[in-house]
């Protein structure tokens, strides 16, 4: 028998899939779509959508000496965080290759929590051991959700949460009874709310009541994943493999584009080196297909050279063209350069493919 | 050495490697600081303190088998380092029959072995040939100059067995006598382990390279140290003891500079260690600043089990009954191949092993200034010991000595009314070797030399094939080390 793990929302999801569309993520069960996940990508960029992030992995790190650990392991400096702010950043191996990216927030003095789109619990746990540093893996403890969407700060608004919370902040509450956590990590310009497992179901149904006038939508995790891929986000899995050991060289965090949570001038992470000696052969770009289905992690050509490969790849709904991410070869990363994959045409677009949807007032 | 003191090199203990190190760096035309945290140089090869006028540490005198290049670039004959070449078979006790001797002469050691079971006299014949066979294949690696084994085709056959099969499995497969195997496992360090066959042909490389362990030099390891430290101080080294290091600095990826335990900071280009991989970068450098894997992979690899080495002053001189093997010939006590494994069982568990495997030496017997007048040295290894044992070394360290003295009376009569004081080396006091590695013996020398930070090398026993204080590594360090700093000087 196969067990399901199932979020704290599992309740209140499965009663919106009508169509019994589930997915994997992480180990959790999550709904792929509630019936058009075309739709609920729009409704993302012109409503407001509910969608289940309980699937991310977060893990709280404590010890007197967590801020050295995590000066180590991350390419920027936790130094300079202040308790309620978070920050990107990437973990490398000793030789440079991408094992994971992630917010990582500081709470008090000694203690912070690291949220990424994939666990590495073997890799953190050893390298803390190092430190004396403890790791706690919550899992299951807590649900989140993310509210996404142009009505996304009305709705705050009208729930009587922070609406005007600082992009990579954090704010704990007690709201109307219930202790959560409000944060703005996310990539879309939205909001997450954290609460503890039991109190879920409350916090959907509050939610979903208040975001009726807002023509509020849950959304699975195909239309997020479609609006990642607009907003030009490489995600560990699903565009690329993170290295599997702690010595792999690849993928390198050029490669997939990631230099910019790389900060060059923190003296000491782990990896360093190596990112610094790496070669820049490769870069991340767009492509936008000019006709023709996804055509994810194939390899691309200009002319008869190869010129690099295609990542995730997607229809976008916003754009109605097929997208993919790329990592193809830096002198061919111009907007308008022509590519083919698989014989047909790709254009090389500029990265992100749309903006992030921006809070109106309905 | 002033407070803002700076060398081109800082060497890590003052052992042979760190004097080796220091000594060649200097002589290639660098400022070289070498830090002792002893009250004189010597490391593991300083002279027993609790002994009043003996010349030997507990366990050094089989460790030295100075590579003759160090013997010639640093001019150590005309510094006055002499040697005797005793005979040193080796002799296989037993309570049950009488000793086996293998002598060097591999002629006498078949016949020897022929009389116990003549299958395995010619099996010896061709381990042997095997054995040196061997040692020549891997010599551009043991031999420190680097490049790939040099082996024909039937070479290339016999070590990738060798590369993988654990010396038990080899002995096995080559002897039928238990006598003989248990012998020559002893060698092989921890003979249980994957690729522990390769080791059986140290001891034949070490022929093969014309440094056999069989030479000492006069005075022992003690009057070696303060040769190397004339020769060391002649290059220009300063040396300077009492000075512990507390960590090494690392600035933008490479080193910096050496921290002192009394808050003392020197800067320097690059740094030598003589200790061991695991204290060098688990201890000394900022945490994790070798690489998060690498860190993580030598904490869990912490050596469990490691070597006790006692010296026994006696007031008599031991005779053991070896039959016509001369006394100073190296006595191995293993009952079966099976106590090997069954030692390291036991060790890991965190106790004294039931049978224990060791083995003695009568250093006075081919050196008698080692000792004060009319008395004796006896010097006893036993390896597969417990590092960190259930009971802690202090409460174990009697009933160790006891059990060392009744394995040993059969063989040495009324021992314990002949000894006179005694020193013991636990298996916790610093110099604990981590597992041997199949692979390690497979390594070139820069793999083992070189540190995942720019400007760190190692030079120690760590750094050898096979742990020994031969100079060689330290010899081979000191050449990187110098070329690295000809290298930041020409950048």
């Amino acid at each position: 028998m196969t067990l399901v793990r199932a979020t704290p929302f599992h309740a209140r999801t499965s009663q919106d899939n009508r169509l019994n569309a589930w997915s994997n993520r992480n180990g959790w069960t999550l709904p792929s779509h509630y019936g058009d996940p075309a739709a609920e990508a729009l409704a993302a960029r012109t409503t407001v959508v509910l969608s289940d992030i309980s699937w991310r992995w977060r893990v709280k790190i404590a010890g007197a000496r967590a801020e050295e650990f995590l000066a180590r392991l991350l390419t920027r400096n936790p130094a300079a965080l202040s308790p309620g702010t978070a920050f990107k950043a990437l973990w490398l191996t000793d030789r440079g290759g991408v094992r994971g990216a992630g917010a990582i927030a500081r709470y008090g003095g000694d203690s912070f929590r690291l949220i990424a789109a994939r666990s590495d619990p073997d890799w953190i746990r050893r390298a803390a051991a190092l430190f004396d540093v403890e790791v706690h893996d919550e899992a299951g403890e807590a649900g989140g959700l993310a509210i996404v969407g142009p009505f996304g700060r009305a709705l705050m608004e009208t729930l009587g949460l922070d609406a005007a919370i600082e992009p990579l902040a954090s704010r704990r509450m007690v709201w109307r009874g219930l202790d959560v956590e409000l944060t703005r990590y996310g990539e879309h310009g939205g909001y997450e709310l954290w609460c503890c497992a039991d109190d879920a179901p409350i916090l959907w149904n509050r939610i979903l009541r208040a975001g009726e006038d807002f023509a509020l939508k849950p959304a699975g995790l195909e239309a997020m994943d479609i609006l990642d891929l607009e907003a030009g986000i490489p995600r560990p899995g699903r565009d690329y493999t993170p290295a599997p050991d702690g010595r792999s060289h690849s993928p390198a965090v050029r490669e997939l584009g990631l230099e910019g949570l790389v900060d060059a001038d923190h003296p000491d992470f782990n990896g360093r080196a190596a990112f610094l000696s790496a070669p820049s052969g490769l870069t991340r770009a767009g492509m936008v297909f000019d006709d023709g289905g996804p055509a994810p992690h194939a390899p691309l050509f200009h002319g008869a050279l190869p010129a690099g490969r295609t990542m995730s790849s997607l229809y976008s709904p916003a754009l109605r063209r097929t997208i993919a991410l790329a990592s193809v070869k830096a002198d061919l990363a111009a907007p308008g350069t022509n590519l083919t994959v698989r014989g047909r045409n790709a254009r090389v677009n500029t990265l992100p493919f749309l903006p992030t949807p921006e809070a109106v007032d309905p | 050495m002033s407070a803002a003191a700076r060398y081109d090199a800082v060497v890590i203990g003052g052992g042979i490697s760190g004097l080796v190190a220091a000594a060649r760096v200097a002589q290639a035309g660098h400022s070289v600081l070498l830090l002792d945290a002893g009250d004189t140089p010597g490391g593991s090869c300083r002279p027993s303190s609790s002994l009043a006028g003996v010349r030997l540490p507990p366990g050094a005198s089989h460790c030295v088998a100075l590579d003759p290049c160090v013997l010639r670039e640093l001019r150590l004959v005309r510094h006055g380092l002499q040697f005797v070449y005793p005979d040193r078979p080796l002799v296989g006790l037993s309570r049950d029959s009488k000793p086996l001797i293998v002598a060097g002469d591999a002629d006498e050691a078949v016949r020897a072995i022929a009389s116990r079971s003549p299958a395995d006299g010619e099996s010896y014949r061709r381990f042997h040939r095997e054995m040196a066979s061997v040692a020549r294949a891997m010599l551009p690696i043991w031999g420190g100059e680097g490049g790939a084994p040099c082996a024909s085709g039937r070479q290339r056959l016999l070590l990738s067995r060798l590369k993988t099969a654990s010396a038990a499995d080899f002995l096995n497969s080559r002897f039928e006598s238990e006598a003989v195997k248990s012998l020559l496992a002893f060698d092989a360090v921890e003979p249980w382990t994957a690729g522990s066959a390769l080791a059986l042909a140290r001891r034949a490389a070490l022929e093969v390279a014309g440094r056999q362990g069989a030479v000492f030099p006069l005075g022992g390891p003690s009057a070696l140290v303060e040769t190397l430290v004339l020769a060391a101080r002649e290059a220009g080294v300063d040396v300077c003891s009492r000075a512990r290091v507390t960590g090494i600095e690392i600035s933008g990826g490479r080193t910096a500079g050496v921290m002192m335990d009394h808050g003392e900071r020197i800067s320097c280009e690059t740094v030598l260690s003589s200790l061991s991989r695991h204290e060098t970068l688990l201890d000394l450098l900022p945490s994790g600043s070798a690489g998060l894997a690498e860190c993580a992979e030598l904490l869990r690899s912490r050596p469990k089990i490691g070597e006790a080495s006692i010296l026994f002053l006696l007031d008599a001189e031991p005779q053991i009954d070896c039959g016509s093997a001369p006394q100073s010939a190296r006595f191995i006590v293993a009952d079966r191949l099976e106590s090997y494994a069954a030692s390291a069982r036991h060790a890991r568990e965190g106790r004294l092993p039931d049978e224990l495997v060791l083995e003695a030496v009568i250093p006075t017997a081919a050196d008698p200034s080692l000792a004060p007048e009319g008395r004796h040295l006896l010097s006893v290894r036993v390896p597969g010991l417990p590092i960190a044992p259930l009971d802690g070394w202090p409460g174990l360290a009697v009933k160790f000595v006891e059990r060392v003295v009744s394995a040993l009376e059969p063989h040495i009569g009324k021992l314990r009314h002949h000894i006179a004081g005694l020193e013991l080396r636990t298996p916790d006091a610093g110099t604990a070797r981590p597992g041997l590695r199949g692979g390690d013996l497979f390594l070139p020398f820069a793999a083992r030399i070189a540190a995942p930070v720019e400007g760190l090398f190692f030079c120690g026993s760590d750094a050898e094939p096979v742990v020994s204080a031969s100079g060689s590594a330290a010899r081979v360090a000191a050449g990187f080390a110098g070329d690295y700093l000809a290298w930041k000087r020409r950048t």
